[in-house]
């Protein structure tokens, strides 16, 4: 996946603000990439944009060699068998008056996935894989908890099995103990699928646990990036290294 | 749908606005005389026997034509909202989810007609196309489908920008599927009480509309059109104007206290509660 300019400008009372400014990144199979910025920066815009959720001004997005970014209809739709995204707040990404099993079925059926015998074999398979127990599958989204509801996202996430996933602070909405259980379940399906990560958030602690190649997102472009060891190590850029001396560590007062 | 049959109030009304619509339906086994039989010789007749509330003018039995007479307006209200919720609806969604110069135009035609007070409007139309029940229904329905569109729209634009339709298109749905099965039933609550509590609206419109004689036209029995014919011998005979107003009155009120037993019952408020509290840790 490749996405090459991208740039992405939003009218504000009058005024243009660049969220995404010329931004080109590429992720490789298999890779984890993670980008990072402060509230604002244009990281979310540059998901959406990557999604085909927003549209762009101007730029390509590229996903298997195939330019992704003009598609429409039905042709969009075949593309969302490669890349599906899990969003920041588990809630509001599922319908609350659909059951969580229906949402997956939906997606199955939508997709033509196995016979439509099987799709409730594959819906329980897929919650099982995520932690969830099959009873959940008759829930409405509101009767579960926020990390439950995130395991069933990423469940229908990676329902069609796709080979990106994008993470739009997937784990942001929950709480520290929560997050770390969903940070070892993408981090196990990752490596299970071999799927390649977008994962964006604003806490360098949380990407380095979880990507081999971080990116440094500001003011809608990308300041900074290369393998995670060394961008955390080594900071070029000023702003890098704001946001790696803005990590609070036990034992230290603020 | 379990929750309806455990709120007693919203049942009771149910109960009540099914019992008048029967009442309607059966109205040629309830009413005792035929609502048209003139007999000048029987005018202003006290309630009897033969003439439960007594008669009019022209002997006709009030009660039948009363009884009659629920049908013109229940149906008549029930028929109109119907139409004018499905065509509001559909524009409004339409209008919300498209976006663009679509709904700019739409809204300013919604807007022209929300800009007139309704029953004036209403009765422009009517006197415009002349009497008649369908020339009332077709200027009622007029004035009031534009709430509808915009209700809709507004709901729509609300849900348009949530996580769960873009979580839908990435899951494979086309705009038309988004729309049926994640827009339609999250925004349709507030539009389906708001057609309820118009009902009573509407049979109040009918009503006037029969009453200014631009609506039903006689000898049909209709409540309003009843109560004008009555309005002359007003001061000797008061119940030719009693009944059918009573009528009207009862009527509305129970339509109206069942939209509004409906709309605590749909609150969206309690439908989202279990979203927005914090969830216990241990549940993980």
């Amino acid at each position: 996946m490749e996405c090459l300019e991208v740039a992405k400008t939003f009218k504000k009372s009058g005024r243009l603000i660049k969220a995404v400014d010329n931004v080109s990144l590429s992720i490789a199979p298999g890779e984890s990439l993670g980008l990072v910025g402060g509230s604002g920066c244009g990281k979310s815009t540059l998901a959406r944009v990557m999604a085909r959720l927003t549209r762009m001004d101007s730029g390509r997005v590229v996903l298997d060699g195939r330019d992704i970014s003009r598609l429409n209809g039905g042709e969009l739709r075949e593309c969302y068998r490669t890349l599906q995204m899990v969003f920041q707040d588990p809630f509001a990404s599922f319908d609350p008056r659909q059951t969580i099993g229906r949402g997956l079925l939906e997606v199955l059926s939508n997709f033509n996935v196995g016979s439509s015998g099987q799709r409730k074999d594959l819906v329980r398979q897929a919650l099982e894989s995520v932690g969830l127990n099959v009873e959940f599958g008759g829930r409405l989204p509101g009767d579960l908890s926020g990390g439950q509801c995130q395991r069933a996202a990423i469940a229908r996430a990676l329902l069609v099995r796709p080979r990106l996933l994008i993470c739009d602070e997937a784990t942001s909405a929950l709480d520290a103990i929560v997050q770390a259980q969903i940070l070892n379940l993408l981090r196990k399906l990752r490596d299970e699928m071999g799927l390649s990560v977008l994962f964006i958030s604003h806490d360098l602690a949380l990407v380095r646990a979880f990507c081999s190649r971080i990116a440094v997102m500001h003011d809608g472009r990308i300041v900074e990036s290369g393998p995670a060891e060394k961008v955390i190590a080594q900071p070029e850029h000023p702003h890098t290294r704001l946001l790696l001396s803005s990590l609070i560590t036990l034992g230290e007062s603020v | 749908m379990a929750g309806f049959i455990h709120n007693r109030r919203l049942l009771f009304f149910a109960a009540l606005c099914l019992l008048i619509c029967l009442a309607a339906l059966a109205a040629p086994l309830i009413a005792p005389n035929d609502p048209y039989k003139t007999s000048l010789l029987k005018a202003f007749l006290p309630p009897g026997a033969e003439f439960p509330l007594g008669t009019d003018r022209l002997g006709r039995c009030l009660f039948s034509r009363i009884i009659y007479g629920a049908r013109m307006s229940v149906f008549a209200a029930l028929f109109l909202v119907g139409v004018i919720f499905t065509f509001g609806t559909a524009v409004g969604v339409i209008s919300g989810y498209v976006g663009g110069r679509a709904d700019s135009f739409i809204m300013r035609v919604t807007d022209i007609f929300l800009a007139f007070p309704d029953l004036v409007l209403a009765i422009a139309v009517a006197g415009f196309l002349g009497g008649g029940l369908t020339n009332a229904l077709i200027a009622l329905g007029c004035v009031s489908w534009s709430k509808y569109a915009r209700l809709a729209r507004s709901q729509v634009l609300a849900l348009k920008g949530s996580a769960f339709i873009e979580a839908a298109r990435l899951g494979g749905n086309s705009p038309l599927q988004i729309i049926r099965r994640h827009i339609l039933p999250n925004a349709v609550g507030p539009v389906v009480v708001t057609a309820a509590l118009d009902i009573g609206v509407m049979m109040m419109g009918i009503a006037g509309l029969s009453f200014l004689g631009l609506g039903v036209s006689p000898p049909v029995p209709e409540w309003g059109s009843m109560l004008n014919e009555g309005r002359m011998y007003f001061h000797q005979h008061p119940a030719q104007v009693f009944y059918p107003g009573a009528a009207i009155f009862l009527t509305i009120i129970v339509f109206n206290l069942f939209g509004d037993s409906l709309r605590d019952w749909l609150d969206p408020r309690q439908r989202t509660r279990a979203v927005c509290e914090p969830e216990p840790l241990a549940k993980e």
